[in-house]
């Protein structure tokens, strides 16, 4: 290599370096300030909060609206039901799910087919469409307002999304690992949880990651479905009012809004590599 | 694959569980749906009767549907445009190798993670004029700007195209990075010794290698954009007028606010056959691509 | 076998962790546990019996079904600071057992979750908190019980602003379906600092009013402000229609088109910005409190000047409506405690409704939680002379024509298509005869 073209190929090289610190820059400004911003306005004191132009660094930063929703909106009662909830469901949904997917792509009849068309038909089905019968239907099986009435609801939502990409997972894995098994003496049972189920691991954790933020933020499925039982995600809907009833105020707003959000950010960056390794793994096996 | 008769009822202990769950919830209220499609209920009023398909031709007679049914189509083709566009795009920045990759890579989650809600209530409040993220920032370039964007149809729809984006756009650019990924260096290291710079080996080995990843990845995104409601419910409730009302968001306040449940219940029925066209056209679509 | 659950449970790990994120980590055990659904619904019942007795929503969440409560309350007020105080009094006096549950402060939302419940027939509330807007709605639907004989006794009905109790809560049969839990008035606030500035002493008539818009508006600032979001302008564009004289409910009538012109005019003058077709009432205080605008029209006493420590008669204050005809006018709002029709516990409700209804149980509402008593006699011996509402709601009670808000059956979808008719209009997208003609035709569509 010449003395010339090594310059060059430097140059090149330090160009794309910059190039991509600048684009890095940019996204991450684009993701990041909105947030801060949201954060700022929740630290400031309600008089300063509305300011042209916007102080990005407030004056007299309080917590004030923190401890005040810590206190009045009830949050760790809300925290509890929300953890019981989306708990149960991740467990029960995950295991049900599991279950059903290696039925439908390891069984084949017609009646199989049918029953795995019904579940993906569903998932065409959007919330709001069937939400006022449902409504009624929660009330006459007197699971309206309830733990199992809404966990049922939670894991119903998830299941055509984790069967479908379950499903599609199982299909892939070979069936002569669990034909070598069954030779072996190895029974059903015994194929399910130590031939397959090892296999997907990839799968499922992606899968729970997603249902576990979709599920801590389903907010119309708790908000129409229940009354008394109360989760995180509607909290931001239930702030106190000043008085002229119909305000909504942003200072409280924004602290709801991160109160929401810290654990979700706490739980991205501590699972970041399992999440991404998830979503890599498993997410999309298109 | 097994497909011995004796050994069907494990498949239906197996499957049992989840067709139990999901018909459970879903079968009644389906087909109530669509019994009370055709009829005439409007509760506040006290009406309650048999309608045939009036609901369906009303629908189209229904000013605010119209204007519903054309934001929609807007938001639906404009919003995946730039998530294809700018998703890609994005993706590719994350599967830069650099430093900064893993935080980039934890940050980009966060939107997505973010509750809908929460962001439509920020939202309306970062494109206010006067105290807004938005407008401040552009002010600090432009001294004395001003733009009403939740005023004037256009900008209201691009306020809320662009959060749209903003939340959605980075999962959607995680899940193409997972088909990327797979794709080996050495198919590179061979272009650039053929000489094909970055761009051409982008749009020859990248892209047709993503495009069925992109593809699939647009049936549920497109379908999401159907049936989502939440930024708009919190951001715009449908303003100015109902020129960002969404029909998902239409069918809510015709079900929930107004209570004409036979009116809301046609037009829940007309926005499932549309996304079961959808997904169909999409199906074969798919299908043709590949051979 | 162990093993291979580990990446099921994983979930449960993950959702531990998320709590110890939060720091409240007295649930954590329940759904870690629970490997049946059945379990830990076992789990969940308990953790909510023995929960956060403290708690003013430890009572929501452990439900009513075992009957320990005698009464349910839907209400907005549950997140107030001063709601645990308010109810201990409530349930002191009563000697009732409440479960409380809070409603949506979020008013789309509020407004479809009690439509839903009351629709419904839901059992599970006994009483509900609601506004003008859905008793306009319920009222003569079925849903809400009738108070004639229990509680809005002759011998108080008439301490009850009247024409508002005639308006807005009583049903097609003479019942009355509410308890008014405060009386307020859509008052007009002005901006002291800017009057001055202006050199405006008096307004009392329209010519004033203009004079004051003319002098104040400019350099940003504009003389009157709004919040013209499709569903709260209403307020206003009926205000308007009223101070002229017209008939919100008849728009073949000249005053009404009168009205429309005047708001058209401030406009098109720059007197009141167009921007605010997107505004709340959030978005419309703090440009009050800005000193951007000079005079609006707004519910309420003032908590949001307040705490921008703009309130004040050398601030922001109530003021006398100005008189743009033969008369004053003002409109009076409430939030009325109401029975559901469905109430399994309508004993318990009743007595609940008296209390409301009562001196005492009117005075608590007003400590609590300011709201201006609904009762006159109340009034006068509860609010001590000092507070600065006082003299101002009865000037307005004595001097203005008092009116509910006009409304019709299907109240929301009637506000939503005049508000955006309305923005229409302002925006020039439509003449006023067009405006004029649509919103005639609506009234008669939603007034079936």
């Amino acid at each position: 290599m010449t003395k010339n073209s090594d310059t060059k190929y430097k140059i090149y090289r330090g160009f794309t370096v910059v190039i991509r610190w600048v684009m890095f820059a940019v996204v991450a400004f684009f993701i990041l300030f909105p947030v801060y911003w949201i954060f700022i306005s929740s630290i400031t004191p309600p008089g300063e909060l509305f300011k042209t132009p916007i102080d990005y660094l407030p004056d007299h930063p309080t917590l004030e609206s923190y401890s005040f929703l810590i206190q009045n909106v009830g949050l760790l009662a809300k925290i509890g039901s929300t953890v019981i909830i989306i708990g149960v469901t991740l467990v029960v949904g995950t295991i049900i799910c599991v279950m059903g997917a290696y039925g439908f792509a390891r069984f084949r009849s017609k009646a199989v087919s049918a029953a795995f068309g019904f579940i993906v038909a569903t998932m065409l089905i959007p919330e709001v469409v069937t939400a006022r019968p449902l409504y009624e239907f929660m009330q006459k099986v007197k699971l309206f307002d309830t733990y199992p009435g809404l966990i049922i609801l939670y894991i119903s939502s998830v299941i055509p999304f984790t069967v479908l990409i379950l499903r599609n997972f199982v299909a892939e894995i070979p069936v002569s690992l669990e034909e070598a098994a069954s030779i072996d003496g190895a029974n059903f049972v015994q194929r399910l949880f130590l031939v397959v189920l090892p296999l997907m691991k990839p799968a499922i954790a992606t899968v729970c990651i997603i249902n576990f933020i979709n599920c801590l933020n389903n907010f119309f499925t708790p908000l129409y479905y229940s009354n008394g039982i109360q989760v995180l995600s509607v909290a931001i809907v239930q702030l106190p009012l000043r008085d002229n009833m119909y305000g909504v105020p942003w200072d409280l707003v924004s602290a709801m809004g991160w109160i929401i959000l810290l654990p979700i950010i706490i739980f991205v960056a501590v699972f970041e590599k399992q999440i991404m390794d998830g979503i890599m793994a498993g997410g999309v096996k298109a | 694959m097994i497909n011995k008769k004796s050994l069907q009822w494990i498949a239906w202990v197996l499957i049992l569980p989840v067709l139990l769950i999901r018909g459970f919830t879903t079968i009644y209220p389906i087909l109530k749906t669509v019994i009370n499609s055709f009829y005439d209920i409007r509760i506040l009023s006290g009406v309650h009767e048999f309608a045939g398909v009036s609901n369906y031709l009303n629908i189209f007679k229904d000013q605010k549907v119209i204007t519903t049914l054309e934001f929609t189509g807007v938001f639906v083709v404009v919003s995946m445009f730039f998530h294809i566009i700018l998703g890609v795009g994005l993706a590719l920045i994350l599967n830069m190798k650099f430093k900064g990759r893993r935080f980039l890579r934890t940050i980009v989650l966060i939107p997505w993670a973010m509750p809908a809600v929460v962001i439509g209530m920020a939202g309306k409040w970062a494109f206010n004029n006067d105290y807004g993220l938005i407008n401040d920032l552009v002010r600090r370039f432009v001294p004395g700007f001003e733009l009403h964007w939740l005023i004037n149809t256009g900008t209201a729809r691009a306020a809320v195209i662009a959060l749209d984006l903003w939340k959605d756009l980075p999962f959607f650019a995680i899940l193409i990075l997972s088909g990327l990924q797979f794709i080996s260096s050495d198919i590179y290291e061979a272009a650039k010794v053929d000489g094909a710079n970055a761009v051409k080996s982008f749009f020859y080995i990248t892209l047709p290698l993503i495009m069925r990843n992109v593809l699939t990845l647009c049936i549920p995104f497109t379908l999401w954009r159907l049936t989502g409601f939440d930024l708009v419910y919190s951001m715009t409730s449908g303003g100015p007028g109902e020129d960002t009302s969404l029909i998902a968001y239409r069918i809510t306040m015709e079900a929930f606010t107004n209570l004409n449940v036979g009116y809301a219940a046609a037009l829940a029925v007309l926005l499932f056959l549309v996304m079961a066209v959808f997904s169909w056209f999409n199906m074969r679509f798919m299908n043709r691509f590949e051979d | 076998m162990k093993k291979k659950l580990v990446s099921i449970l994983l979930s449960a790990a993950l959702t531990g962790s998320l709590l110890a994120g939060c720091g409240g980590a007295d649930n954590t055990a329940a759904p870690a546990e629970g490997g049946t659904e059945a379990q830990s619904d076992g789990g969940a019942a308990e953790d909510a019996a023995a929960g956060e007795g403290a708690a003013d929503d430890a009572a929501a969440e452990s439900g009513s079904k075992d009957g320990a409560y005698d009464l349910t309350l839907y209400t907005i007020n549950s997140t107030d600071e001063d709601f645990p105080d308010w109810l201990a009094n409530v349930e002191g006096a009563t000697g009732l057992k409440i479960n409380v549950i809070a409603a949506p402060t979020d008013s789309d939302t509020r407004q479809q979750k009690i439509t839903t419940i009351l629709s419904t027939g839901d059992a599970n509330v006994d009483i509900l908190e609601i506004n003008d807007e859905m008793s306009a709605s319920f009222k003569n639907s079925g849903w809400l019980e009738g108070l004639n004989d229990t509680v809005m006794t002759e011998d108080i009905r008439g301490e009850f602003p009247q024409g508002y109790v005639a308006d807005m809560i009583t049903d097609k049969n003479g019942q009355i379906i509410g308890v008014p839990g405060y009386s307020g008035y859509l008052a007009f606030w002005v901006n002291q600092q800017i009057l001055d500035e202006a050199g405006i002493t008096s307004m009392d008539t329209k010519e004033d009013f203009v004079k004051y818009l003319e002098a104040a508006s400019g350099d940003g600032r504009y003389g009157y402000g709004g919040s013209w979001e499709k569903t709260y302008v209403f307020n206003e564009i009926a205000q308007f229609v009223n101070m002229f004289g017209g008939d919100y409910l008849d728009w073949t009538n000249p005053a009404n088109r009168e009205a429309m012109e005047f708001i058209h005019e401030m406009v098109e003058k720059g007197y009141t910005p167009i921007d605010q077709i997107a505004d709340k009432y959030e978005q419309m205080n703090p440009k009050f409190n800005d000193g951007k605008y000079g005079s609006l029209f707004m519910w309420g006493l003032g908590t949001d000047y307040d705490k921008a420590g703009m309130l004040g008669a050398d601030k922001i204050h109530m003021a006398m409506v100005p008189q743009f005809s033969d008369q004053k006018y003002i409109f009076t709002d409430s939030w009325s405690y109401v029975l559901n029709t469905a109430s399994q516990n309508k004993e318990a409700a009743v007595k609940f409704l008296q209390y409301m209804a009562s001196e005492e149980g009117m005075k608590a509402s007003y400590e609590a939680f300011d709201r201006y008593p609904a009762r006159r006699d109340v009034a006068e011996k509860v609010v001590p002379d000092t507070d600065p509402a006082k003299e101002m709601y009865s000037r307005y009670a004595n001097e203005c024509v008092v009116k509910g808000r006009p409304m019709l059956p299907q109240t929301m979808e009637f506000i939503s298509a005049m508000g955006t008719i309305f923005q229409s209009y302002v925006k020039d997208e439509m003449t006023l005869d067009e405006f004029c003609t649509k919103a005639q035709e609506y009234v008669e569509t939603y007034n079936q």
